[in-house]
């Protein structure tokens, strides 16, 4: 059976459950992929900033190889960093390459900022004299918007989003697009649930992908001394009454609050769990207490790595 | 219980957790260990404890790759342990043996490397004649396996086995990265009386070899650890085994155990100790049994002139 799907403003439909790839690794992603392919993952998140476009795309063409699933069944994004700005064309066609695959069913643009060019795919995050990350002031995030477009009509890809965008950002979009965005990929999760924004977009027809949809567990405790969703006792309560795994009721508050979700696992155990998520559904007092538990955290901030708060 | 997902885990000073119980591989033969590894993992092991020195990293890792075509575990469900071999001890060596072990297991990075032994052999020694002593530099061993958990790095963690309280002590005077794990022998017969406390107190997990006296190996014909009677007595009030026994002891006290064995049946029997608890007051008659280091390492480690240690007593500060 087909998993649970919505209809983009593109007219094609998008997965609301996806597998994220950032941060697998090198040489241990493929074998996930594949086991990903036989629990039924079928949309996968990826990045040409990931650096493992090329072993997701050996994968999922093996996968396609042996049978396990046709190119059209696949729901396959990848992003435009922020050094190829003012390359758009070459750096989706090389993501192509990467992926083994001559269309993507969504690009997005991974942040809205430019940052100085480094050639096609390096996906650097060059830093000025100062230390701080250079950013580029020359290039419009319109022009980049317009140069998607582009694509599209190249079709090179199905579907064009954008990814970590505000509101005033969100809105300017709309503002200059011939071609609405499709989605706009944003951390949230239930402690950074942004309803705001994420009302603003389901509004105006932008599906919303909720990137960081666990609080990035583990990882981000780790990476980033962030404060897990995952151990919050309400969570674990509502875990406890519906048999489920406070992961799985942080993605099903996702899915129930019509965001799709996209967990990044290397572990087949949770690879199944993250799957086993459309065979309940969270009452409305449910809903509500999970409301009450955001603490508007982001978990994921790249200041620590370009040495300026994007997001001050 | 205990099986796969639920298998206790502890957790280690780098933040990551080691499950308590992991494989044994050492004196696993060649042809046998391929099947221990397969018959572990489906009877719920996640961990596994490897070695250059063992000769059989090879087979292992085949055996870990028809796991993860056959789709019963994916890498990132397993803990994969592996050692830093004495001969490799040159600091560019370091970062070399640490590929050739990944490259054996097909596993992508180890989740821990340990430095093997506080020895250093010549690079390329086969055996530990007197002749294939090196001069011990630990020191620069130990900054090259720190560089090994840097970014892009093959291992997740790294540690230390067979280091002393004073080896321990005097490491630490210059890491930067303070070992995630000592392994040392620990079971009930040699229990780590003053090493335990010192690692506890220094935030380093103690992981425990041969768990179970190393039962029939060559080096310890004389002392059967699982024939010590208060095993015997206790595996009769809780209805386990005496190697049961020995395990849950070790695990009660926190540390990892890493029984070794390549039969069916004694692998099923080894993981099925999650399910009882040694009371207090049994857990204290251990202290009653008398002390024997069984893995003394004199036949190998100790030489009067090639070796910096000329007594047994010197290889372990005294602890023996
Ligand atoms: N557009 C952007 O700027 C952006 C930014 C960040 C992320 N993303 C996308 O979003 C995806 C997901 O984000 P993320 O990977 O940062 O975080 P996440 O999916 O929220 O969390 C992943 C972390 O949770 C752990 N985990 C997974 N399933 C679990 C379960 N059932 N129970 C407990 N822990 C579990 C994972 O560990 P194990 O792997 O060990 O299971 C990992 O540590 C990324 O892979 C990427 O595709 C996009
Ligand atoms: N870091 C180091 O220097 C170092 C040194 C020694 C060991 N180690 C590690 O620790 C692991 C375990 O140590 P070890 O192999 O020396 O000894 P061990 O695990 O204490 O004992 C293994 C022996 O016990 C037998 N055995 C297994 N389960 C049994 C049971 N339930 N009842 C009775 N006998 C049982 C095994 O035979 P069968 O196989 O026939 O079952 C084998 O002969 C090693 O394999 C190695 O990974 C590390």
């Amino acid at each position: 059976m087909a998993d649970a799907a919505i209809k983009l403003n593109s007219g094609h439909s998008m997965p609301v459950l996806g597998l994220g790839v950032w941060r697998a690794d090198p040489g241990v992603l493929h074998n996930v992929v594949l086991q990903a392919l036989k629990l039924g993952y079928r949309h996968f998140d990826c990045a040409a900033d990931y650096k493992n476009e090329k072993e997701l795309g050996v994968a999922l063409a093996e996968g396609i190889g042996q049978g396990l699933v046709k190119r059209e069944e696949l729901f396959i994004t990848t992003k435009l960093w922020n050094s190829d700005h003012g390359h758009v064309m070459e750096a989706c066609k090389d993501s192509l390459k990467n992926l083994q695959i001559d269309y993507l069913d969504l690009y997005l643009i991974h942040f809205p900022i430019a940052t100085r060019h480094t050639g096609i795919g390096t996906t650097e995050s060059a830093k000025d004299v100062d230390g701080v990350l250079d950013i580029d002031v020359t290039i419009s995030l319109e022009t980049t918007w317009h140069a998607m477009e582009e694509l599209v009509s190249a079709g090179l890809t199905k579907s064009i989003g954008i990814s970590n965008y505000d509101i005033f950002l969100t809105r300017d979009c709309l503002a200059y697009a011939k071609i609405k965005p499709a989605v706009n990929q944003i951390e949230t999760h239930p402690y950074f649930q942004r309803e705001s924004l994420v009302q603003f977009c389901l509004k105006h027809g932008i599906a919303v992908t909720a990137h960081t949809p666990l609080g990035g567990g583990a990882a981000n405790i780790e990476w980033f001394g962030a404060v897990s969703c995952l151990e919050d006792p309400i969570l674990q309560g509502i875990a406890r009454k519906y048999n489920k795994t406070p992961a799985q009721i942080a993605l099903r508050w996702g899915v129930q609050r019509n965001t799709i979700v996209i967990p990044k696992s290397d572990k087949l155990e949770r690879l199944k769990q993250n799957r086993d998520i459309f065979d309940f559904k969270l009452d409305d007092e449910d809903m509500k207490t999970i409301k009450s538990i955001d603490k508007r955290l982001r978990t994921n901030d790249p200041t620590r790595f370009w040495n300026i708060n994007l997001f001050a | 219980m205990g099986k796969g997902a639920d298998i206790p885990r502890f957790k280690l000073n780098t933040g990551q957790y080691i499950p308590a119980i992991g494989l044994g591989t050492w004196q696993s033969k060649p042809g046998l260990v391929g099947e221990a590894v397969k018959t572990a993992i489906k009877v719920g092991y996640r961990h596994i404890d490897c070695a250059k020195a063992y000769g059989n990293e090879k087979e292992i890792g085949d055996a870990l790759q028809d796991l993860f075509r056959e789709g019963i575990v994916t890498r990132g469900d397993l803990w994969i342990t592996s050692k830093l071999w004495n001969s490799d001890q040159h600091p560019d060596d370091v970062p070399k043996a640490l590929a050739g072990s990944v490259e054996r297991l097909q596993c992508g990075y180890l989740d821990l490397y340990l430095m093997h032994w506080p020895v250093a052999l010549k690079k390329g020694a086969e055996g530990t004649a007197p002749e294939d002593f090196a001069p011990l530099d630990t020191k620069a061993t130990w900054q090259a396996m720190e560089k090994c958990v840097e970014s892009g790095g093959k291992t997740k963690a790294i540690g230390i086995s067979n280091f002393s309280v004073e080896k321990t002590e005097k490491l630490l005077s210059y890491a930067k990265v303070v070992p995630a794990v000592n392994q040392v022998e620990c079971h009930p017969v040699w229990q780590q009386k003053k090493l335990q406390p010192y690692l506890r107190s220094k935030g380093i997990h103690l992981s425990a070899y041969s768990p179970m006296g190393s039962g029939g190996s060559s080096f310890t014909e004389h002392i059967k650890v699982l024939d010590n009677p208060l095993l015997a007595t206790l595996a009769k009030k809780y209805n386990k085994t005496p190697a049961e026994i020995a395990l849950r002891w070790n695990v009660q006290l926190g540390h990892s155990v890493l029984p070794k064995s390549t039969n069916a049946n004694r692998l099923e029997q080894n993981i099925d100790i999650f399910d009882f608890e040694i009371s207090e007051e049994d857990m204290e008659k251990f202290n009653s049994i008398e002390q024997v280091r069984i893995l003394r390492g004199d036949d190998m480690w100790v030489h009067d002139k090639n070796s910096p240690y000329k007594t047994v007593e010197e290889l372990w500060d005294g602890d023996i």
